[in-house]
């Protein structure tokens, strides 16, 4: 039996290629329709990618310890556990401890292409016969993984009862999709880890020179585990940013031909934190007739569920409305923001709208 | 290690003969997965015959390798499995991009074409993404294995115990004939009160979406979306004219139609594995109570054998109280 090239060359448009550029095409698709919403995790994705990029081209050498095989194992078990447990977990708790556990997901995964020196994903020319071996065979085995784990949930979910459905759908849109990208992108590497003997000291190639390049790589991965704790401790540290306006409203006329009372638009936005944080709007018409202060629009409980937060959890402490004795308007909408990575870190943000009868604003926002 | 004659004949396969079978397996994957046409009103099944027939092929022409166990294998044979199974992994990659891609086209054009929103009850995939995911986990590596292979001059095994696997497709089509006549059908409502969405003066709105599918949506699925507001006096459902008017609402604020916020019609992937004809009556009783029935006809077979009747039906009071949704 003839085959064709078992060995090919790198074209232009080699599958390996084209599925990254169509990742690019629709990350980048994603990130320009978030833009406005969430510029700062936008930046620290681009940071990201870089940081991957850069740490790509550097070589790596496992060291001591990753060079032991029970050491390996025990890294693949951990990877597989935060794998497992990003699967099971649902939306809500995945914006609440899902981006610590994708931190340690990838400092483990950055740890295993050390312990395998990225054989898995290393050109053709930078290894030897015996290691393309037992990489084709690392393949073949985290395929038969893949295959089995993604095919039989998905089919058994679909197929076996609405609450499976329902259940499928509620995970994807939680961590299921990390999951998923962890083993299509990291299993092969997870399974050399684990079928690899242990290796002898300057074994396999000569040891890894710390040139500029490794030096800024290194200080890229250092940078990218620390911003997210950074950007946390900003919540707490950064002044709230706040910018307001108000415009009085043009007067109608009522169906009787009468004035309406007059009225004011008030516009305000609470930004807190840096890369991490939320923004909180207020935007609202209130009116006055001399005996009362009264809401137009967006004094609402439903106005207090516009907050985008960004890589923070955001709860609604107090959204409360009342008219005092005096008829004059008061409107408190409060809530709390909590770092998902450190969880400790909180920040109150308190926006307030004071109106008099007589249609004095007394404290806004 | 002597490889069994299986694998051996595999080789004796033309070239061209293997590599037009891929072809003809990606172009009916694509059709598939790509989710165009919109609906393949009732012949998913002819897709997923063709697709099981090209399977069983591949895996005879390629004597069954990628899934033949390591001892049965020489190096050569081997090297050549462990390889694809790489170059598949990627593929693997690169086609569920590829699907999210092509889900993202369909979605715009959807929205282009068929003007207003799109029902949207979420519970999982639809049938043929099902379809789509598993083909492509099943059968790449002997897709790989299927192009890579080059012929020789040995003569082809055209011995009848050969081809055995081909009845799979028989089997395959008997497995589907009974689940759609006999499996139970799948319920899924969703009520959303109130529906911070959706507004109307005087009145408070919810949002009720109800699906039930023939063999987990292998034999068609009928679906029910639902804008139901009520005002203390009567429970009417908003946005399609067509349903009875209550008289507590001025005629002008009724008639104005509102595509997909209450609608008695499938999603285009619903029809793919049957044909579905659906009618929707309603009526608001002297409580002000609304009753909302969908009666639809799914129809997986041909000629509209087996075909089987679902009713969803869905009540609401004049305050807002659910009483029935099922």
């Amino acid at each position: 039996m003839t085959t064709g090239s078992l060995r090919p060359s790198h074209p232009l448009f080699a599958i390996d290629r084209v599925a990254v550029a169509l990742v690019i095409v629709l990350i980048g698709f994603g990130a320009l329709v978030w833009l406005e919403v969430v510029d700062g995790a936008f930046l620290y994705l681009l940071f990201l990618l870089a940081t991957a990029f850069v740490v790509r081209t550097v070589e790596v050498e496992p060291g001591a310890w990753l060079g032991v095989r029970l050491v390996r194992r025990g890294l693949v078990v951990v990877l597989t556990l935060i794998t497992l447990d990003l699967l099971t977990m649902h939306t809500t708790d995945f914006v609440n401890v899902g981006i610590a556990l994708l931190v340690l997901l990838a400092l483990g995964d950055v740890a295993l292409g050390r312990a395998t020196r990225r054989l898995a994903t290393a050109d053709e020319d930078r290894i030897d016969e015996r290691q393309e071996a037992m990489r084709n065979r690392a393949h073949r085995i985290a395929y038969a993984i893949l295959a089995t784990s993604v095919g039989l949930t998905v089919v058994v979910a679909e197929v076996a009862t609405p609450e499976s459905r329902r259940w499928l759908s509620d995970v994807l849109n939680g961590g299921a999709i990390v999951t998923f990208i962890q083993l299509l992108f990291f299993s092969p590497a997870m399974v050399i880890a684990w079928i690899e003997p242990d290796r002898i000291a300057d074994e396999d190639g000569p040891r890894m020179h710390r040139d500029l390049q490794t030096r800024v790589a290194y200080g890229m991965v250092t940078l990218a585990v620390a911003l997210p704790l950074l950007m946390s401790l900003s919540l707490a540290v950064a002044p709230v940013r706040v910018s307001a306006f108000t415009r009085p409203e043009p007067a109608l006329l009522s169906p009787s031909g009468e004035r309406t009372d007059p009225c004011t638009y008030f516009y305000a936005r609470a930004q807190a934190g840096i890369g991490l944080g939320a923004r909180i709007p207020l935007t609202a018409v209130a009116c006055w007739n001399g005996t009362t202060a009264y809401e137009q629009w967006g004094l609402n409980a439903s106005d207090c569920v516009q907050s985008v937060a960004e890589l923070a959890t955001l709860t609604t402490i107090e959204c409360r409305r009342a008219t005092a004795s005096d008829g004059s308007l008061h409107f408190t909408y409060r809530t709390l923001l909590r770092s998902p990575i450190l969880p400790f870190v909180s920040r109150e943000v308190v926006m307030t709208l004071d109106l008099t009868k007589d249609g004095k604003v007394v404290q806004f926002p | 290690m002597i490889a069994p004659r299986s694998i051996a004949n595999a080789s004796s396969t033309r070239p061209s003969m293997n590599r037009a079978l891929v072809v003809l397996l990606i172009v009916c994957w694509l059709v598939v997965a790509a989710q165009l046409p919109y609906s393949l009103h009732g012949a998913g099944i002819l897709a997923l015959l063709a697709l099981v027939g090209l399977d069983a092929l591949l895996g005879i022409m390629t004597g069954w390798l990628a899934f033949q166990p390591t001892s049965r294998l020489d190096e050569r044979q081997r090297a050549l499995r462990d390889r694809a199974y790489r170059m598949a992994f990627r593929l693997v990659g690169a086609g569920v991009v590829l699907m999210l891609g092509l889900y993202i086209v369909g979605v715009i054009l959807d929205s282009i074409l068929n003007a207003g929103p799109s029902p949207s009850t979420s519970d999982g995939f639809s049938a043929r993404t099902i379809l789509a995911l598993v083909e492509l986990l099943i059968i790449t590596p002997t897709g790989v294995v299927a192009w890579l292979l080059r012929s020789d001059s040995e003569p082809a095994d055209w011995r009848p115990a050969r081809w055995l696997p081909l009845l799979a497709v028989p089997a395959v089509a008997l497995v589907w004939v009974a689940a759609v006549l006999s499996a139970p059908m799948q319920s899924t409502v969703v009520a959303r009160t109130p529906d911070t969405g959706f507004m109307m003066g005087g009145a408070t709105c919810g949002h009720f979406e109800g699906v039930k599918r023939v063999a987990a949506g292998f034999g068609g699925a009928a679906r029910l979306e639902a804008e139901v507001c009520w005002n203390g006096q009567q429970a009417f459902a908003f946005g399609d004219p067509t349903l009875p008017r209550p008289a507590s609402i001025h005629p002008e604020e009724f008639s104005m139609p509102i595509p997909g916020l209450t609608s008695c019609a499938t999603l285009p992937l619903d029809t793919d594995f049957g044909r579905v004809v659906e009618q929707c009556t309603g009526t608001i009783d002297t409580d002000g109570t609304l009753h909302l029935v969908l009666r639809a006809r799914v129809s997986p077979l041909p000629g509209g054998a087996g075909s089987r009747e679902v009713q969803i039906r869905l009540v609401v009071t004049r305050d807002g109280k659910l009483v029935a949704f099922d």
